[in-house]
């Protein structure tokens, strides 16, 4: 009886945990863990070239190319007074961020102060037009399925 | 041998929580924080329809997703039965997970930033955060309604 109970539950506590860890489908993200503009974009499989995604959405969101190399792009945001730097790492399972800087060029001394509320606004922007392009390419997968 | 008892209990009651992908009806619990029944029904509950093609289900939530009034939801990620879905308002986010199957799809919470953090969270279902939560999330539902109604 002890045997079997160990087994069964050694066999249960496995198996939750390999689906934890295999698919990222339902617990991994629990309640109340999102960050505000920082977060990785889990790519499916349908997502081809993530560098396109990418550079689309820096162009769309106002930003501009300031680098690209392997696995990597880094974007600038030249905006309002502010220069933004960010890098964006890739592969083709994920899009993550680097938010490197944020300074004020129009001006110095200390009244030109950061506010990061225009920075935190501009980044999520940028993170919202990568995933505008993850919803197209979403939407074109569904469509082409269905056919 | 309770020790024991115990690990068996909780590898089920875990085991048990992470298969349940598919959407579930809801049943509403009467909490003393939590708000009313007719709010969290008008977000929880299943909608039912009547394609037998998942493919024409996933891409009617997308539509959905893009066609609510104001700012649109996005694609946060998919997997097998559902599609996350995250909507940002000045400053503060929503994030949702969409479930779907060959018959109904239902909007579970799966997350919020800032005023969207939820303080009472039952079964995926967030009875308390800010009251805008209840109201901004009905157009989602209704276009949801709307585009699984026409496949």
């Amino acid at each position: 009886m002890l045997k079997r109970l160990i087994v069964i539950s050694s066999f249960l506590a496995v198996s939750a945990f390999a689906d934890a860890n295999n698919d990222l489908n339902l617990r991994s993200v629990n309640g109340n863990s999102y960050s505000f503009y920082s977060d990785p974009f889990k790519l499916a499989e349908y997502v081809k070239a993530p560098q396109q995604v990418i550079e689309k959405a820096i162009t769309h969101a106002g930003w501009k190319v300031k680098e690209k190399g392997e696995g990597f792009i880094k974007a600038e945001l030249d905006h309002k007074g502010y220069l933004l730097n960010s890098t964006i790492y890739f592969d083709d399972k994920e899009i993550s961020f680097e938010h490197v800087s944020a300074q004020r060029n129009d001006c110095s001394g200390s009244r030109c102060k950061v506010k990061q509320r225009h920075v935190d606004r501009w980044r999520l922007n940028l993170r919202r037009h990568i995933a505008t392009q993850l919803t197209k390419l979403a939407k074109k997968d569904a469509v082409a399925s269905i056919n | 041998m309770k020790r024991l008892l115990a690990l068996l209990s909780v590898a089920v009651l875990s085991y048990s929580t992470l298969s349940s992908a598919a959407p579930t009806p809801f049943e509403y619990k009467d909490l003393r924080k939590g708000v009313s029944e007719k709010k969290m029904r008008s977000i929880y509950s299943l909608i039912n329809h009547a394609s037998d093609n998942p493919q024409e289900v996933r891409l009617a939530i997308l539509n959905a997703m893009s066609q609510t009034k104001g700012t649109p939801w996005l694609l946060e990620r998919e997997g097998e039965g559902y599609i996350l879905a995250r909507w940002d308002y000045k400053g503060h986010a929503i994030i949702h997970r969409i479930e779907y199957d060959d018959k109904a799809v239902q909007i579970k919470y799966d997350g919020g930033v800032n005023d969207y953090r939820c303080e009472l969270l039952v079964d995926d279902y967030c009875y308390k955060t800010h009251r805008n939560y209840y109201k901004y999330n009905l157009s989602l539902v209704k276009q949801l309604r709307k585009t699984l109604g026409s496949i």
